[in-house]
């Protein structure tokens, strides 16, 4: 069943007018179709799934080369693919809640209060590395900051944050005591804190909802209407907080 | 000011089925008024919201629930589920394996959702892309009826997002039969706030608020 869904993707009628475009959307058709089709044959336990022609675009479009596409999606999948079990979505979906528990708790209780405090709005953010939420060629460049893990809790820009977080409050303190890194949760990684920027970057539009489908539809509509760079700069900003708050947090623990 | 008693309310309905059976396109034609070829698999769920001025007394607001037809995600959809009051399952008239999957998802609808009366929401069968049909497997179309009796669903129809047929009735339709199980269900009145709505004997629709 999985290998005859496929076929939607050749489905009648889902072509363009001009017949140069249509023999040029039909051939990337085509490709589209063998890369998902020989991956489903040699991945039987994952199949094909929705979002993986997403994914999969980003290659082929970059590299123009079916061959290439195939084996950067192989390999990406490869750690992707438990993006594409309910168990492990819903605990990275639940690892956003928590994040915003730690970030912005008004926004929070908002949530908490409302019917989506389960926030599976992020599941597609999540899952297609936010290609749906901006444009094509914005949604390369997230998928290369998210792919390089510049930014991310173990990496050497946020043990940098962390260290002088550290040293400021050794200097507060007199130089007396040594403030540990606190409760760092690794778990939360960069496209986590992506999430975190665009809700906390609307909130005030998000709080005004009063109902699951206001907050879907306030949500929904930020697709193609957001910046990407302020959305980064939040992000980032974000993070670095982050790291700076868990010493502060871990020092206050200890001085009680 | 808008009318003195006019009613207002607020149905959330699942648009539920296999994928790329058209759930987002029936939607769309149903509540843009446009009809796109081109397929983009919807991913957890998207959501459109359609003012129906039902009658000179009542307006109505559906939420409309597209549901992806991912079927990995059982948990997840238990979660989009809730509250719903009425749903529409699709299947696509050029694919029987669609058609096969309607009762597993008609069965997965009534597990997860109830009406506050115990008994499932009412759901519509729409038998999409009828625009493409060809003899196939709905020669026997007209057995439909007997399906929808045997599975409980409240009615069918042949629908085409692409050349709009069948959406406005298949609504019309569900939102009946929803209308009429408010009126029959009891529910509880909000605590003291003192509003009533409704008809005079307590039962007021769900979710029903004042103009």
């Amino acid at each position: 069943a999985s290998l005859f869904s496929l076929c939607l993707l050749f489905l009648p009628g889902s072509l363009p007018s001009s017949p140069t475009a249509l023999n040029s959307h039909k051939r990337n058709l085509r490709k589209v179709h063998r890369i998902l089709l020989i991956y489903a044959m040699f991945h039987p336990e994952m199949g094909y799934a929705q979002g993986m022609n997403d994914l999969l675009a980003r290659f082929l479009v970059v590299t123009d080369s079916e061959v290439d596409a195939f084996w950067m999606f192989e390999r990406y999948m490869k750690d992707k693919r438990i993006d594409f079990m309910e168990v492990s979505m819903m605990r990275k979906v639940a690892l956003v809640r928590k994040l915003i528990s730690e970030i912005d708790r008004d926004l929070y209780q908002f949530f908490e209060s409302s019917e989506c405090h389960d926030y599976l709005f992020c599941h597609r953010w999540l899952l297609l590395d936010f290609k749906r939420e901006f444009t094509f060629q914005d949604s390369l460049r997230i998928f290369e900051v998210l792919g390089t893990h510049y930014l991310e809790l173990y990496s050497d820009k946020a043990q940098v944050e962390t260290d002088k977080a550290i040293a400021k409050e050794f200097l507060n303190e007199g130089g007396e005591m040594r403030p540990g890194r606190g409760m760092m949760n690794f778990e939360f990684t960069f496209d986590l804190f992506v999430c975190v920027a665009i809700l906390t970057l609307h909130r005030d539009k998000i709080c005004q909802s009063t109902d699951a489908a206001s907050v879907y539809g306030c949500l929904n509509s930020l697709s193609m209407n957001m910046d990407l760079s302020s959305v980064l700069k939040q992000a980032v900003h974000l993070c670095l907080q982050y790291c700076r708050q868990t010493v502060t947090k871990g020092f206050a623990e200890i001085n009680i | 000011m808008a009318a003195q008693g006019k009613k207002e309310h607020l149905y959330k309905i699942l648009v539920i089925g296999d994928l790329g059976t058209g759930k987002t396109s029936i939607i769309k034609r149903y509540v843009h008024q446009f009809f796109s070829p081109h397929y983009r698999a919807t991913i957890g769920v998207d959501f459109a919201l359609k003012v129906l001025n039902w009658d000179n007394s009542t307006t109505i607001r559906l939420q409309l629930w597209d549901i992806a037809g991912q079927e990995r995600f059982g948990n997840m959809t238990r979660v989009y589920y809730k509250e719903a009051v009425g749903a529409f399952v699709v299947f696509d008239v050029t694919r029987l394996s669609t058609f096969e999957a309607v009762q597993m998802w008609k069965a997965d609808l009534d597990n997860k959702v109830l009406l506050p009366n115990g008994k499932a929401i009412p759901a519509v069968l729409l038998a999409n892309k009828c625009d493409l049909a060809s003899e196939g497997f709905l020669g026997n179309i007209n057995q439909l009826d007997d399906y929808c009796r045997e599975k409980g669903f409240h009615a069918w129809f042949e629908t085409s997002a692409k050349e709009n047929i069948g959406i406005e009735e298949a609504a019309r339709s569900l939102v009946a039969k929803i209308l009429e199980n408010d009126e029959t269900i009891d529910h509880p009145q909000p605590d003291g706030d003192g509003i009533r709505v409704g008809e005079e004997d307590g039962r007021a629709p769900k979710k029903t608020k004042c103009c």
